[in-house]
């Protein structure tokens, strides 16, 4: 690829982590946080999406990044006010700054509907300032000089002299105790070059010279390897009789007059206390004593010891080198721990794993069957390897693993823009965004999210007025959570509304012909009414809620995933969503049967019972069409050997072993096998990438025999059989 | 006449893009090695372990800004000649200023030509081979 084209994508990468870190900044903003740093931080990822914008000449994000940036600098500075409302328009501005980001990726050059007004208003908000424009401003006199320097060969600077400027101003009283300035500075003159300029400025005409007062000053220039500490030592003797300045050359003490205090030393030990190893690269190592850090070694370097107060740089930053050596291990990973990786390459990967684990599998039964004992080098290397293997698996798989922040931290923006439609002030709770789960199912979660914290706030949430005759709140809350339980992650969407009401449900799906109007259904049964094709309670499809969609398609997308999704409610109290998803979609808890001779897979997932058909409970339809009864209901059954064509006559029911399904949309199904032979973890692979797609089959999986096993595609058996079923009826 | 392929540099900045771009300028005018840190505590850091001739370093980051770390650099003897290019937002004079008095050596606009990036250093090291 083009460097700049792969340096684009880095960018729009980037910017989704900057956008990222500017709403969660402006949030903690409007939650009360006054951190300098907050504002800094979100002020940054706007800068710095307007820089790399810049860079790609992505016009119209720079300009209104420009804008933002310019009001959010106000607020920095402390001339705009984070109020409430201030911070408001920046979170809009934020969501217009990312759909703008999006629609620069995506080379999309249409006006974007809001960005105008917002712009607008920011520049109202940051008033005059906000005026001044991108170009460049007026310098005045000030005329900048580039600073050259004398290259040396290949040589790094660290070798080249150093050096300090020395200004040495005796008092009388340096003389009174019997020093000599002149002693001094050959002193000095032995720690490297040195140039020295007499000032004798101060010397008065002859006839008025005082005998006893000092007069004279020089100025050193020395240049070679001699630190600080070791000048202060040439003048150790004579301290506080003279005025002394150690300043590093090319460093301008003097002119540092407005800026604020400096500190080196504590910035030097803090950089090095995460890389101990290079403290101090100039320091007499003798110095230190390396076992016991803290007290500064004063017998094996006295002088060291005795150097003036401020401690020299190198002493002090070793010590707290060590210090922080002890405390830094979780600094350590923060800088730098991370790769990007393509996505290619962790998918190539986990593949091979996963022919690694088949692999294993096919070498444990064929030692099985070559009757080794259990208790044999091989069979216990091999059970090794199987430990192995599996960790392998484990740890690959968690390459792919994503938390789930990054759906989660979509839903503020849209619990914003569905609060400000519906009129109803919400606020969203998120727990355990750490939470990990695979990348794909984390993208495929997007959807059924959005489309349940929808309906949380627009049918879950009372409006404010019913909140407050029932003594809730005006302010709604929708709380989203993920927590790993039980080899799967648990993500819940639950809402403190009104709860379902269930009269009105239950009367929508008769009105619809859902449900008997006879039938008798429990609250769990009644609640779980929503999830059916074709329920939806709103009156009129809102804007909200989404084209017709219901809680169906919410159910289906979480069942593609090999998930499932329950629904709780407490009238008065509100609803809770539960879905338990797998942690990664290339491996399957399988159920693995027995069909004519050949071996297939039924995801666990779409399992609810097995059974043993008993004569009395099968009933013909005519053909070859079947119906169970299971605890007074009557569910299809479903021969599978005849609906993938292994046989042309059905088994005789009671020959095999039913297992109840539940596919989309909750519709139930006996599939009618010959035997279960166990339940297994297998290995998904695409029959699609391999072979082509074939109904009925989602996928394919090597078993420890070596042999191909299908994985049963469970919806697609149950809607063609009950097709075949409606013919034959 | 200075070979850029002599010129060890480091590239400060908080963003992988701008170091990305700044490394691929430097490639193109011959520049061999190149470093790269993500904020003034680990440029600093880097510097003191490997010390380079020239860097190039954003004014804007985390934990320790631009001017933070020129400060640190030209007040540390062993490091304090390196060559330092600030790279800033905008042409800001009072920005600009301040780096002067602590002893830079020349700043960089964004966005920059590999042009400009050339001119900014040849007017450090002189013209480059």
């Amino acid at each position: 690829m083009d460097p700049l084209a792969a340096i684009r994508e880095t960018f729009f990468q980037e910017c989704e982590e900057q956008l990222a870190e500017l709403e969660s900044g402006l949030l903690a903003m409007e939650g009360g946080d006054q951190d300098p740093e907050t504002i800094n931080a979100v002020f940054r990822a706007v800068h710095s999406i307007k820089g790399g914008a810049g860079a790609f000449s992505l016009e119209a994000l720079i300009r209104f990044a420009h804008v933002f940036e310019t009001a959010l600098d106000e607020m920095r500075s402390g001339r705009l006010a984070p109020s409430n409302d201030v911070l408001k328009s920046m979170l809009r501005a934020a969501d217009v700054l990312a759909d703008l980001v999006r629609a620069a990726h995506a080379g999309d050059e249409a006006e974007h509907p809001g960005a105008a007004t917002l712009a607008e208003e920011l520049r109202t908000m940051s008033g005059a300032a906000g005026a001044e424009d991108e170009s460049e401003e007026d310098w005045g006199d000030f005329e900048f000089q580039p600073m050259a320097v004398a290259v040396e060969g290949a040589e790094a600077p660290a070798a080249a002299p150093a050096g300090f400027k020395v200004a040495f101003k005796p008092r009388a009283d340096l003389y009174a105790k019997a020093n000599e300035a002149a002693l001094l500075l050959r002193e000095l003159t032995r720690l490297g070059h040195a140039e020295v300029e007499l000032d004798a400025h101060d010397v008065p005409p002859l006839n008025e010279i005082d005998p006893e007062a000092a007069y004279l000053s020089w100025t050193v220039t020395l240049t070679g390897d001699a630190d600080e500490t070791s000048i202060r030592e040439v003048f150790e003797f004579v301290d506080g009789d003279c005025e002394l300045e150690v300043t590093p050359l090319g460093g301008s003490a003097e002119s540092e007059g407005g800026e604020p205090a400096f500190d080196l030393s504590s910035l030097l030990a803090r950089v090095q206390g995460d890389a101990p190893a290079e403290a101090a690269p100039e320091a007499p190592v003798e110095a230190f004593e390396p076992v016991a850090p803290p007290p500064p070694a004063p017998v094996v370097a006295p002088v060291v010891a005795a150097a003036p107060p401020p401690a020299a740089p190198p002493a002090a930053a070793n010590e707290t080198a060590a210090e922080g050596q002890a405390a830094g291990g979780p600094r350590k990973t923060e800088a730098g721990a991370t790769i990007r990786v393509d996505l290619d390459r962790v998918d190539r990967l986990i593949d091979l794993v996963g022919e690694l684990v088949i692999n294993q599998a096919v070498l444990a039964q064929r030692v099985m069957e070559a009757g080794l004992a259990r208790a044999s080098a091989v069979a216990m290397g091999l059970d090794e390897l199987e430990q192995l293997t599996r960790e392998i698996q484990d740890s690959v798989m968690a390459i792919r693993a994503q938390p789930v922040k990054s759906v989660f931290q979509r839903m503020p923006r849209l619990v914003r823009e569905v609060a400000a439609m519906t009129g109803k002030p919400v606020r969203l709770v998120t727990e355990g965004e750490g939470t990990e789960v695979d990348k794909t199912v984390i993208e495929r979660l997007a959807d059924p999210l959005t489309h349940m914290i929808r309906n949380a706030i627009d049918h879950g949430l009372e409006n404010p007025e019913k909140r407050a005759a029932a003594g809730k709140p005006a302010e709604g809350v929708v709380k989203l959570s993920a927590a790993h339980r039980s080899g799967r992650i648990v993500i819940e969407v639950s809402d403190d509304g009104g709860g379902i009401n269930r009269e009105r449900v239950k009367g929508i799906a008769i009105e619809k012909g859902l449900i008997s109007a006879e039938a008798t259904l429990s609250d769990e049964e009644i609640d779980n009414l929503i999830f059916m094709p074709g329920f939806s309670t709103a009156a009129e499809v809102s804007d909200i809620s989404g084209r017709g969609v219901g809680m169906d398609v919410v159910r289906r997308s979480i069942q593609a995933l090999g998930g499932r999704i329950t629904i709780s409610s407490r009238p008065g109290k509100g609803s809770t969503f539960t879905m338990s998803l797998p942690l990664t979609l290339a491996v399957l808890d399988g159920m693995v049967v027995s069909v004519n001779n050949q071996t297939l897979v039924a995801p666990i997932t779409a399992i609810v019972e097995t059974l043993q058909p008993k004569a009395e409970d099968v009933h013909s339809l005519g053909g070859h069409a079947r119906v169970i009864s299971i605890r007074g209901g009557f569910v299809p059954l479903i021969d599978v050997g005849m609906a993938l064509g292994y046989r042309n006559e059905p088994l005789p029911a009671t020959q095999g072993v039913a297992l109840l399904i539940e596919g989309e949309g909750g519709a139930r199904a006996a599939l009618l096998c010959d035997a279960i032979q166990g339940q297994r973890q297998v290995v998904i692979k695409s029959l699609e990438a391999n072979y082509r797609q074939v109904p009925g089959v989602a996928a394919a999986t090597i078993l420890g025999d070596g042999r191909v096993a299908l994985i049963l595609d469970i919806d697609t058996i149950v809607t063609v059989s009950r097709g075949d079923m409606r013919k034959a009826g | 006449m200075p070979a850029p392929s002599s010129i060890p540099c480091l590239v400060v900045d908080d963003q992988q893009t701008m170091r990305s771009l700044v490394r691929t300028g430097l490639q193109q005018l011959g520049f061999r090695t190149i470093h790269e840190a993500a904020d003034g505590e680990d440029g600093l850091r880097h510097m003191l372990s490997r010390p380079v001739q020239l860097v190039i370093s954003d004014y804007n980051m985390p934990k320790l800004d631009g001017l933070g770390l020129l400060r640190a650099i030209r007040s540390h003897p062993p490091i304090q000649k390196t060559a330092f290019i600030m790279l800033t937002g905008r042409a800001d004079k009072e920005l600009v200023q301040r780096a002067v008095q602590f002893g830079v050596n020349n700043y960089l606009v964004k966005p920059f030509t590999v042009g400009t990036l050339k001119e900014k250093i040849e007017a450090i090291f002189g013209v480059l081979a």
